[in-house]
């Protein structure tokens, strides 16, 4: 969860979007691994240092691998961990004024905060502003419901995580 | 803590994509603010430049110049980019000067204000 954040406010400071991986500072002065580096976005930093066996790696992001074997203890991450299974679906987000957007959903975070792509506003008619609003960013504070389509919900995994979760936490 | 992997990047929900763009900001408070985007937090505390706020009263609107706007996330409801191909507002509305909006959106609150406290006294005499 910090991860996000300090990714966050690293993306704030630096310049725009398409960067490559950043080296965290502790990890600038490491030797290269033995085994070959997995390849970055862009190619660039072929410093990327790391000793695999020392960090806790995150699981792959596979099919509910993030629900299975969350590594952290509980810090309320269930949701986080749905929506995530839940991106390039359509949605609609209805906030707390009212206003119905339907959309991709593109990105979600700790928060809940949303991104959706190709949006239309339910109610154009009533939201002559939105008209020409084609991406916007959701603060997760605002929103009342995130309606799902009926076939993108797995309603097992959901109970198995709260289950397990209810347990654990 | 490993470096952001490319599932983070790509989740991002950052508003760094957002920079420099001509966003459309809508508050707590029904407000629309306009203006390109300079800067942000966590929070989606927002520094706004060449700010407006788009009033609109019906069929009628007008953006009103604010400058430089610092805006505090708590505030903030949704940021949304505004696509320069389209058309902001649809065609049948016109733009009036500010004091006349003004006048129009005051007429407007009179009007729901009336509407609520009629609502009020209806509902103390508990009909439904």
């Amino acid at each position: 969860m910090r991860r996000q954040a300090s990714a966050m406010a690293r993306m704030a400071d630096r310049q725009p979007p398409a960067q490559p991986r950043q080296i965290p500072l502790a990890n600038r002065n490491r030797q290269p691994s033995p085994c070959p580096p997995t390849p970055s976005p862009a190619g660039a930093l072929s410093l990327v240092a790391t000793t695999g066996r020392r960090r806790r790696r995150r699981p792959p992001p596979g099919a509910y691998s993030s629900f299975r074997s969350s590594p952290e203890k509980s810090t309320h991450q269930l949701f986080f961990s749905y929506f995530k299974e839940l991106v390039g679906k359509e949605v609609t987000v209805e906030l707390k004024n009212d206003l119905a957007i339907r959309g991709t959903l593109h990105s979600v975070d700790q928060y809940l905060n949303i991104k959706l792509e190709n949006t239309r506003v339910v109610d154009q008619d009533k939201y002559p502003h939105m008209l020409s609003v084609r991406n916007c960013f959701i603060r997760g504070s605002v929103v009342r419901y995130v309606l799902l389509p009926q076939d993108g919900v797995d309603i097992d995994i959901l109970h198995d995580a709260t289950r397990r979760e209810a347990r654990g936490g | 803590m490993s470096w952001a992997a490319p599932d983070d990047i790509l989740l991002s929900t950052s508003l760094a994509g957002f920079l420099d763009k001509k966003l459309i900001v809508l508050l707590r408070d029904g407000r629309k603010l306009l203006g390109t985007l300079c800067s942000f937090d966590q929070f989606a505390n927002v520094v706004l430049q060449g700010a407006c706020e788009r009033v609109i009263v019906g069929e009628q609107y007008c953006d009103v110049p604010l400058g430089l706007y610092v805006i505090r996330g708590e505030n903030v409801v949704l940021i949304g980019e505004l696509d320069r191909e389209k058309d902001e507002l649809p065609a049948h509305m016109t733009c009036v000067s500010e004091a006349e909006i003004r006048k129009a959106e005051k007429a407007e609150r009179e009007a729901r204000d009336l509407k609520g406290t009629m609502r009020k006294r209806m509902e103390f005499l508990d009909f439904d």
